[in-house]
């Protein structure tokens, strides 16, 4: 469904993804674990168009989008949710998730609300709160609502459970397994809290210094004791 | 007695609303697309000329509704070179560093200059106003012409206008989300070029406009361009940089107080609108309305 690569990134002359290649099937949940600063968010705004120099080939559902801006990228069926989850402030939790509405595609409505509270139902209580007045879990929430509103066939969650409670995170990756469970929506997941990741995705890749160094599935990924500790633990 | 304490409130209220006219434009595609349009005064002028041509062609005395027609005319005008400009230069500032912008639309300054005075001449030239607002409103001993009061009124409705597009309607409250985060509006699928260039046309539009609506009021000449700019950079910083209701509210408070100003002070008229101006960036450096865009 989603075929990355082999692909280079660079901000500037900062080489920041080096020859990365990744697939997503429909429907799959894959994850992208590494410390902070290997290249993680780079690899996700390549894909997305969203700043650095791309090299490389990116194509979703066999159709090539290389070269198409942000925009066109989300109207063709990715749903993104940056690190910093950059909710309107001046919006309510209503409009930031119609918001995800121009990344619907003419042949297939976005959700409707009332579809959004089913799968997130905190979120029915705080509908006319303003962006500003909402914490950093509800605003996870609601960037993750608002990037599947649009009915997008990839999902991608840039750390989402950064600078969250461990009760809100267990929470989260509830409700995400739910939604994906039910819609069949893909998801590309970056992270650093290994259990997290392990409870939303079916396998992973590993990267470090902006390279892929481990690709499987998370019984291969266990079985790799040394893994973990070489490239996560802090 | 009366007027004493009155007129100069009135003549600050007028100049306020031509140079928030003026400015509405500016403020609009500064606000969203953070590019400080030197070029706008020179667009302001050829809608002012536009205009001036336009009342020439149907000669003899305007009404209101034909004055109103033919500043929406020179506006459209406007608006269509807006597109233009948009295409062939605001669309190559976006990425780049802000001298470039600067040193662009100066360039494009100069270029609408030459080509008034290609078209129109160096002299100078004037229009009457329409007969309808040629009077005047006298209360006690206050003169009140009419053409200031319908100008006062225009610019208040303006203001009014454009304050419920930003606050009521969702497609205000998307020109505020493009303001605040680009970047995410582009991620959630928004076209953010095509928005940008609605931008600078209705930005275009509204100098145009302005410059059609003030007409009857200003000596055409090719420094018709400079007139109000510095005032209208005043009050975009003042205001808070890019916000319609903190330029309204700036251009309200500069220009009353310039009008009191220079009747105390009348050796020196103007220098208050400066004066003010250095005042309210040394007590507000963010400006009247400052954090929210637009």
């Amino acid at each position: 469904m989603l075929d990355v690569g082999p692909l280079d990134a660079f901000y500037g002359d900062s080489h920041i993804v080096q020859n990365v290649s990744i697939t997503i099937g429909d429907g799959e949940g894959v994850a992208i674990l590494g410390r902070n600063g290997v290249g993680k968010s780079t690899l996700f705004k390549s894909i997305m168009n969203g700043g650095p120099r791309v090299d490389g080939p990116i194509r979703l559902r066999g159709e090539d989008i290389t070269g198409l801006p942000s925009f066109a990228r989300a109207r063709r069926g990715l749903g993104f949710v940056p690190e910093d989850r950059r909710i309107y402030p001046h919006l309510t939790v209503a409009e930031n998730i119609a918001m995800g509405g121009h990344a619907a595609r003419a042949d297939r409505p976005p959700y409707t609300l009332e579809d959004i509270f089913g799968f997130f139902p905190l979120l029915r209580d705080l509908q006319t709160r303003r962006g500003f007045e909402l914490s950093g879990g509800q605003q996870q929430l609601l960037a993750i609502a608002r990037a599947i509103y649009g009915r997008p066939d990839c999902l991608l969650l840039d750390e989402p459970t950064e600078g969250l409670a461990p009760v809100i995170v267990e929470d989260l990756a509830r409700q995400i397994n739910a939604f994906r469970a039910a819609n069949g929506t893909a998801c590309l997941i970056a992270e650093q809290n290994v259990r997290f990741a392990r409870t939303c995705t079916e396998r992973l890749y590993l990267i470090d210094s902006g390279v892929i160094v481990f690709s499987g599935t998370w019984a291969e990924f266990d079985a790799q004791a040394d893994l973990q500790q070489r490239y996560l633990a802090v | 007695m009366l007027a004493e304490f009155l007129s100069p409130l009135f003549n600050g209220l007028f100049s306020a609303m031509v140079v928030f006219l003026f400015a509405t434009g500016l403020t609009l595609i500064f606000g969203i697309l953070r590019i400080l349009n030197f070029a706008h005064g020179g667009f302001f002028m050829l809608g002012a000329y536009l205009a001036f041509t336009l009342v020439r062609l149907i000669g003899g005395d305007m009404s209101i509704a034909s004055y109103l027609l033919v500043s929406i005319a020179a506006g459209i005008a406007v608006g269509f070179c807006g597109l233009v400009v948009e295409r062939l230069i605001f669309r190559r500032l976006q990425h780049v560093d802000e001298a470039y912008s600067l040193i662009a639309t100066y360039a494009l300054l100069l270029i609408s200059e030459g080509a008034v005075k290609a078209i129109w001449g160096v002299s100078f030239h004037s229009a009457t106003t329409p007969s309808a607002l040629g009077s005047a409103v006298v209360v006690g001993d206050l003169v009140m012409p009419v053409f200031a009061i319908f100008i006062i009124a225009l610019g208040v409705l303006c203001y009014a206008v454009l304050e419920w597009i930003l606050q009521h309607t969702a497609v205000g409250k998307l020109m505020k989300s493009l303001a605040s985060d680009p970047w995410m509006a582009g991620m959630l699928g928004i076209n953010v070029p095509r928005f940008y260039a609605w931008i600078v046309v209705i930005g275009f539009f509204l100098a145009g406009l302005a410059g059609g609506l003030l007409l009857p009021n200003q000596t055409l000449s090719p420094n018709l361009a400079s007139v109000f700019v510095v005032q209208a950079f005043g009050v975009l910083i003042v205001g808070g940089m890019g916000n319609i209701r903190g330029a309204f509210l700036a251009s309200i408070l500069l220009c009353v107080i310039d009008s009191y100003g220079s009747i105390v002070f009348s050796q020196v008229p103007g220098i208050f609108f400066y004066v003010a101006m250095a005042v309210m960036l040394l007590a507000r450096p963010q400006g009247l309305i400052a954090g929210a865009r637009l």
